[in-house]
């Protein structure tokens, strides 16, 4: 189990989380929705070290993460696909996806979890050699989950997997988590769209200006009256002009 | 101009060129890999020649041994000035200008350092192999067949080493995606401490067999430093095959320059050179817009 307890992040002198707390088990999907710049990314980098927390403790099967370098999370089997894909743009395809088991944790599954990314991915055959720096963003989505679940993660964070992608691409990398979840690995992403998310979700959390304000199933955040009123009525209407996410 | 006159300026410029693109591209993989612009780079191609000069002819190592002991013992110097005086600047607000002042300040400090221990007094090195060989007619000294030889085969030898190794691959990672990598594994600050080794000991063993060419003085890595920066704004900044290929076409037009006017005009030459290329192409030779 990740538990998230009690997390305060600054930057400088800003606070950017107050008090936020989250857990996810193993083949579970968490999701945490919330408008833009309400701190969703950061939870998620803090739990990896990316950012320094402030405050408030993280824990995987109860040992601290805190404190444990970015470098060797995988050795704790915590993985992390970043926002916007962050692929090597200069790497090939296929170097960008080897690249996700530099880690040595990672070294043992290799072969088998090369083998199921491919099957995953046919996008990772079909442009091996390319530069990733060419892809489209949808097919960089797609390298960028391959090479995270290279690394052989218990625990996933997604950080915006679905941002700028065409709607046929979002029902591809949904069924992508739905796959990784059937594989006992837990998921924690982060969404605006709240339907998007909570239906995807075993549990969900709604974070506004840094505080989680919701939090419940996602079938239950979904019939949530304030979800509801604010969030996926504001999407209704922007369903209308095609809006995704 | 005779062919032979041209001939043997083309072979001049091509060792001249190699020696630019082993410095070059020591220069543009630090700049590459993590935007740092090493104003100390001269100093410690300086510093090399003076151990290779220090082991050799004072402690009377064999040459060769030498030359590789002052290439590891530089190297090693690179990694804790960089831990030491530039990783602790790398998080800070402005960095970017810290970092010039700092290695600025460290070459200041190491010329004024080896002025104190060595003088101003031009010190010489043996060559590591005398006699010459004729290529086409033209004879050539073997000391600057293995200046061009060495450059070469340590340009390709780092070149293999980037693309297949898995210490290469890290170090690309680093360079393109830093919390990517790390987030893959890659130990992101030990990365960049070795890259700025590497960069460093680059233009060590550019000096370690110049040295016996060019006498060995505490300002001897200044010119080369510049030549070192014209390579890589000419090749692309940033661009380590960009450098490569810039320090042969500088050394190329710098000797077929010097001999339709004279050696005094190679400096004018070169920056002309750049001028010419950053104006036709103004992200470099290989480098992207």
């Amino acid at each position: 189990m990740l538990e998230v307890t009690d997390l305060d992040v600054h930057y400088g002198s800003t606070r950017i989380l107050w008090n936020v707390s989250l857990r996810v088990a193993p083949g579970e999907i968490a999701a945490i929705m919330g408008p833009n710049g309400s701190g969703k990314s950061t939870i998620l980098k803090a739990i990896v070290g990316l950012v320094k927390a402030s405050g408030g403790t993280v824990t995987l099967d109860g040992a601290t993460l805190l404190g444990v370098p970015t470098h060797q999370m995988l050795a704790r089997r915590v993985g992390l696909i970043m926002e916007r894909r962050c692929l090597f743009p200069a790497m090939t395809v296929m170097e960008n996806v080897r690249m996700g088991a530099f880690h040595p944790a990672a070294a043992a599954g290799f072969d088998e979890n090369l083998a199921w990314v491919r099957q995953l991915f046919p996008v990772i055959d079909q442009k091996a050699g390319v530069a990733a720096g060419q892809l489209s963003g949808g097919q960089q989505q797609m390298v960028a989950i391959a090479r995270g679940l290279m690394g052989a993660p218990r625990y996933l964070m997604m950080d915006e997997p679905f941002l700028g992608l065409s709607p046929k691409i979002v029902d591809q990398i949904a069924e992508v988590m739905a796959a990784v979840k059937a594989r006992g690995i837990a998921v924690v992403f982060n969404e605006q769209n709240a339907h998007l998310s909570f239906s995807l979700a075993d549990r969900g959390y709604l974070l506004e200006s840094g505080r989680i304000v919701i939090e419940g199933s996602g079938m239950g955040m979904l019939e949530n009256e304030k979800i509801r009123q604010v969030y996926l009525g504001v999407e209704a209407a922007r369903a209308g002009d095609g809006h995704v996410g | 101009m005779s062919a032979e006159v041209f001939f043997t300026q083309i072979l001049n410029g091509l060792v001249s060129g190699a020696m630019y693109a082993l410095i070059g591209a020591g220069v543009a993989l630090i700049y590459g890999t993590q935007r740092i612009l090493n104003f100390a780079q001269g100093e410690f191609f300086m510093l090399a020649a003076f151990g290779l000069f220090l082991l050799s002819t004072q402690v009377g190592l064999p040459l060769v041994v030498s030359a590789v002991c002052a290439v590891i013992l530089v190297a090693a110097f690179a990694a804790l000035v960089y831990r030491a005086a530039i990783q602790p600047l790398m998080n800070r607000e402005g960095w970017e200008f810290s970092t010039i002042a700092v290695t600025l300040g460290i070459a200041v400090l190491l010329q004024n350092v080896a002025f104190l221990l060595w003088g101003e007094k031009y010190q010489t090195v043996p060559y590591f192999i005398d006699g010459s060989i004729a290529i086409a007619g033209i004879a050539m000294p073997l000391q600057r067949v293995l200046v061009f030889a060495t450059c070469v085969g340590v340009i390709v030898a780092m070149t293999l080493f980037l693309k297949y190794s898995r210490l290469g691959w890290a170090i690309r990672a680093t360079a393109q995606q830093p919390d990517a990598a790390a987030v893959v594994g890659v130990p992101v600050q030990r990365i960049r401490m070795l890259t700025f080794a590497i960069g460093c000991g680059l233009a060590a063993i550019a000096a370690v067999v110049l040295a016996p060419i060019y006498a060995v003085n505490p300002w001897i890595g200044v010119p080369h430093l510049l030549k070192g920066f014209v390579v890589v704004i000419m090749g692309g900044i940033g661009s380590f095959p960009g450098a490569i290929l810039a320090g042969f076409v500088l050394g190329i037009v710098e000797a077929i320059g010097i001999t339709l006017t004279s050696s005094e005009w190679r400096d004018v030459i070169a920056f002309a050179a750049v001028i010419l290329v950053i104006w036709l192409r103004p992200a470099g030779l290989l480098g992207k817009s």
